[in-house]
């Protein structure tokens, strides 16, 4: 038997979260978690195999009902900084320790909030940041500076 | 061929399903049958075409559409007694897990099934099992080669080829090679027409050893013939 699929587990069914499901499902088990039913159904119509889980992210019995423990990757990708956070920072403690080939990665919607995530030892995208960089680093607007 | 039954009312999950027994089963031969709706289900128990061949592997929601499936399932495991049944579902509650477990259900999984456990649940049936056709060319080579003055052989191969029949019992192959049993080592021409009869009627006069069954009929012709 050959085990080249992943575990892994989407919190957050937004644009960043159903794109990352839809292209991840392809070949891995998913499962994405959201508050939201009408996030869930949406992401159906985008061709996404998998589980999805209508439940409040902001409890913290949300990662055992998801299994995080046998995850290979964890996205945290909510709009809700404190929450990403917070998600991140207890897979981190809990989980890591028994499972240290887990991957965390979480979103940081501000900017500003950066470094405390990074303070955290937590592995961090930050979509804000990464637009301005690569908008920054546009030949043509330099330039014009 | 190993036949995988899934029994699931989300089309995204019983896609992650077949994915994963894809992934798994790359070097075997499978085929897999996919029931949706609580119709689909009675449809297939009532058709007794689909139970000719033993199942490798059941995997079950407890519910469909939030219909109660355990008579179902219960059905099912009286037609496919030896089929390792798996429930895999999050719609726990005290009363499903007890019916269930009474039923024979190997165990109950937690959705969402992680890849580690959906492996050992291969491992434990479609990895433990042989498929039908291989237990058949194993017994009918034991049968063939076995000696009928080796009493403790005969009870052996009785057992295995009784346990054929019992795991297949819309299947003719293990009657035949019983009925062959029964010849060689006892001269039993009333055991051997029973037996040959019940597996003429259960292949719907359609045998596929060609070879075996010519040794029957000359038998048997034979015997006439001395009458």
């Amino acid at each position: 038997m050959k085990n080249k699929i992943k575990y892994i587990i989407i919190i957050g069914c937004g644009r960043l979260g159903s794109e990352l499901a839809k292209r991840f499902s392809k070949n891995h088990n998913v499962v994405v978690v959201d508050k939201s039913p009408e996030a869930l159904e949406r992401l159906k119509k985008y061709n996404f195999t998998g589980f999805s889980m209508v439940v409040d992210s902001t409890d913290i019995a949300t990662l055992e009902q998801a299994k995080a423990e046998k995850a290979d990757l964890i996205y945290i990708v909510t709009p809700d900084d404190n929450l990403n956070f917070m998600l991140a920072n207890a897979c981190n403690t809990f989980y890591k320790s028994k499972n240290p080939n887990i991957e965390i990665i979480a979103r940081v919607n501000d900017p500003h909030k950066k470094s405390i995530f990074e303070r955290a030892g937590l592995n961090i995208f930050c979509p804000i940041e990464h637009a301005v960089e690569e908008l920054f680093g546009n030949v043509g607007v330099e330039n014009e500076e | 061929m190993h036949k995988i039954l899934i029994i699931d009312d989300s089309p995204e999950v019983v896609i992650l399903y077949e994915k994963m027994i894809n992934n798994y089963l790359q070097n075997e031969d499978y085929i897999i049958t996919s029931l949706y709706t609580l119709n689909e289900v009675k449809e297939f128990i009532n058709d007794e075409n689909n139970f000719k061949e033993r199942f490798s592997l059941i995997i079950s929601e407890i519910e469909l559409h939030g219909e109660i499936l355990t008579n179902y399932l219960e059905i099912l495991r009286s037609y496919q007694p030896r089929t390792p049944l798996y429930i895999v579902s999050n719609k726990m509650n005290l009363n499903a897990i007890r019916e269930v477990f009474k039923i024979g259900v190997i165990d109950w999984i937690e959705k969402p099934i992680v890849p580690e456990e959906f492996s050992i649940m291969l491992a434990e049936s479609i990895f433990k099992g042989e498929t039908f056709e291989s237990k058949y060319r194993k017994l009918r080579k034991e049968l063939m080669s076995f000696n009928e003055k080796n009493n403790l052989d005969f009870f052996i191969l009785e057992d295995k080829i009784s346990n054929l029949i019992l795991d297949n019992p819309n299947r003719y192959e293990g009657h035949f090679l019983l009925g062959y049993l029964y010849w060689k080592k006892l001269k039993n021409i009333v055991l051997l027409k029973k037996h040959y009869y019940a597996a003429l009627a259960l292949a719907e006069n359609v045998i596929k050893d060609k070879e075996l069954e010519n040794v029957i009929v000359k038998i048997l012709e034979a015997q006439n013939n001395e009458k």
